[in-house]
């Protein structure tokens, strides 16, 4: 059964609306279905205002969509009691980019991480400082490190504290909202390794939104490529992962830089930002910046359809994209 | 732990600890007025007037004959206590109403809002005298009207602060884990905003010293004859050139206690922001 379904939410935003100018309407989120299975790490990838985050805060139930739902557990989040949405957070956490303010400053560790221990469960003060300590060394703390505060530790260490949080209560399906984006490389690659054991060994689901596709290949086991709120591309099974057709998902792969000078990729991801257009509103969304449009992407709309098995992509030209790549 | 912090960030202010002196000593002055003050401060003996400092009136005697004293001790506490009075009630409104209009958003936040445009669009002092004008002179319609002229500047930063805190990672973290709205506030967002307003308040505790006495020196605020300071002042300025001792005892009164109150606001601010940074 699938873990977590969304049908076709949207979400909009307006802004500069004032009196008798319309504004500009921001569609963050357009008819976007998504499911998670259990066990499965599903990356979210996408350049930055493509809408990820929003989809983030949808599913975690922060940001009521205007249509669409999201079906969690086989519960309608937005449908149902306030009761019952609580009792479906307990299995809903979250990681967010900005780990330093993650944790309120005022407080020491161990009340951050007992915050929801305390929410759900009511425990003696020594079992919840047993609980806290536990989480502690899962994540690879010191266990007397839950008397400091969020000031006395390092960014990997607090991301550390944060995704100890996270695992309190036991959940899921953790959404990794650029959780690994503000690190450094090094401490990068050690938060991935520490979310991949506890996936293994807790048997997590995680929707891990990020915009740097090689850390989303470390950690998924499906991909979905996200463009102006909506998935372009979405892979099951990452073998197949180099197989990435849409035009865009190859510029997202062009803006990977390697380690090694002398095999430098050309960044053909030249300078261009996302940019919304009224008359694409038939055609196809990523037509502005297209290298290989056509009379028809103008037109229509492409779907989401399958190439082979496992792989669904956006794009009408797919089948040519792939023979050329086959000719390569 | 916090308090601690701030303990020690005052103490290493010599000019903080005078100012704190200085409000100590008239505010317990004040409050034992009845047991330490020489004389009734309202009794008029026309024989004693415009007296000079003795050993019975410490600073003299004012028009009626009254000794100046004695009616700074009791006029402490009408002026200091009625300033209290405005500031905690504004605080309180202020932070219930902007943490009421920052979180929830939406329809409350645009009708507290433009409640709050309708009082800011007057200018503060004439606003002031509208209210006392409708309600009748007296200190509790002075105080009445303070608060409701000086709520909304607090709102309107509180709900800037709570704005801001709101989409905070740890209230998003706090909410995806379960807290419920009445809890984040309480434990996330007061306590990140109660120490920016007490210095806001103690900031601007001296101005409302001044308002107070401004109103009491136009005939608005505290009847005669009850003693205060800015009455006082009010009852001086016609002898100002014969006897300018009358003017410069309440005069004086006023200008320690509202820079007191500025230095001590401005070694709060300090003393927080080290701690944050």
């Amino acid at each position: 059964m699938d873990l977590l379904k969304v049908n076709q939410v949207s979400k909009t935003f307006k802004s500069g609306h004032f009196f008798f100018s319309k504004g500009r309407v921001v569609e963050a989120v357009k008819d976007l279905s998504v499911k998670i299975e259990e066990g499965v790490c599903l990356g979210l990838v996408g350049e930055s205002g493509c809408g990820k985050s929003t989809l983030g805060r949808i599913i975690l139930g922060l940001e009521p969509p205007q249509s669409g739902q999201v079906i969690f557990q086989g519960k309608d989040f937005y449908k149902i009691s306030r009761q019952e949405q609580k009792k479906l957070r307990k299995d809903l956490q979250a990681v967010f980019q900005d780990y330093n303010s993650a944790i309120n400053p005022r407080y020491p560790v161990k009340m951050a991480i007992g915050e929801p221990l305390r929410n759900y469960f009511r425990l003696s003060l020594l079992e919840e400082k047993k609980r806290i300590q536990e989480l502690l060394e899962l994540v690879g703390l010191n266990p007397d490190d839950m008397n400091k505060y969020s000031f006395q530790f390092s960014g990997g260490q607090l991301q550390r504290v944060n995704i100890a949080r996270a695992l309190a209560l036991n959940p899921k399906l953790i959404v990794l909202d650029e959780a690994v984006s503000s690190l450094d490389v090094s401490v990068q690659a050690q938060i991935l390794n520490l979310l991949a054991d506890l996936k293994k060994e807790l048997n997590l689901s995680y929707l891990f939104i990020s915009h740097d596709i090689e850390a989303v290949y470390y950690l998924s086991d499906a991909i979905a490529v996200m463009y102006l709120g909506q998935i372009v591309e979405f892979i099951e099974g990452m073998s197949i992962f180099d197989q990435l057709t849409h035009p865009y998902s190859k510029k997202l792969l062009s803006s990977v830089l390697g380690p090694h000078p002398h095999f430098r990729t050309d960044l053909s991801a030249e300078f261009d930002e996302l940019q919304i257009k009224s008359d694409t509103a038939n055609g196809c969304n990523y037509i502005d910046r297209c290298n290989i449009k056509d009379q028809v992407c103008f037109k229509v709309k492409p779907a989401l359809t399958s190439v082979s098995e496992d792989h669904l992509v956006a794009c009408h030209k797919m089948k040519k994209i792939s023979g050329i790549q086959m000719a390569i | 732990m916090v308090l601690q912090g701030i303990a020690k960030g005052l103490y290493h202010r010599k000019l903080t600890i005078i100012s704190l002196i200085i409000l100590g000593v008239i505010m317990l002055s004040g409050a034992l007025a009845p047991v330490l003050a020489p004389n009734d401060p309202t009794l008029i003996s026309l024989e004693n007037k415009f007296l000079s400092p003795s050993i019975q009136f410490p600073f003299g005697t004012d028009h009626l004959g009254r000794c100046i004293l004695s009616r700074l001790m009791y006029g402490a506490i009408t002026s200091l206590g009625s300033a209290l009075v405005v500031m905690s009630v504004t605080i309180t409104i202020s932070i219930i109403m902007g943490t009421l209009s920052g979180y929830m958003g939406g329809r409350v936040d645009a009708f507290l809002m433009r409640l709050c445009d309708m009082i800011l669009a007057f200018p503060n002092l004439v606003l002031t005298l509208v209210i006392v004008g409708m309600l009748g002179p007296s200190l509790i319609n002075v105080i009445i009207a303070m608060v409701v002229v000086q709520w909304v500047w607090y709102a309107r930063i509180i709900r800037g602060m709570v704005l801001s805190l709101k989409e905070r990672s740890f209230v998003l973290s706090a909410k995806v884990t379960g807290t419920p709205d009445w809890l984040i506030i309480v434990r996330h967002i007061l306590p990140n905003i109660i120490p920016h307003i007490v210095v806001l308040a103690t900031l601007n505790l001296g101005m409302v010293i001044l308002h107070i006495s401004g109103l009491s020196f136009l005939g608005l605020g505290v009847q005669p004859p009850t003693p205060e300071w800015g009455a006082m002042l009010n009852d001086a300025k016609q002898f100002l050139r014969s006897d300018p001792r009358l003017i410069m005892f309440p005069g004086t009164m006023i200008l320690l206690v509202v820079i007191s109150f500025n230095l001590l606001g401005d070694a709060l601010r300090d003393a927080i922001e080290f701690r944050e940074s």
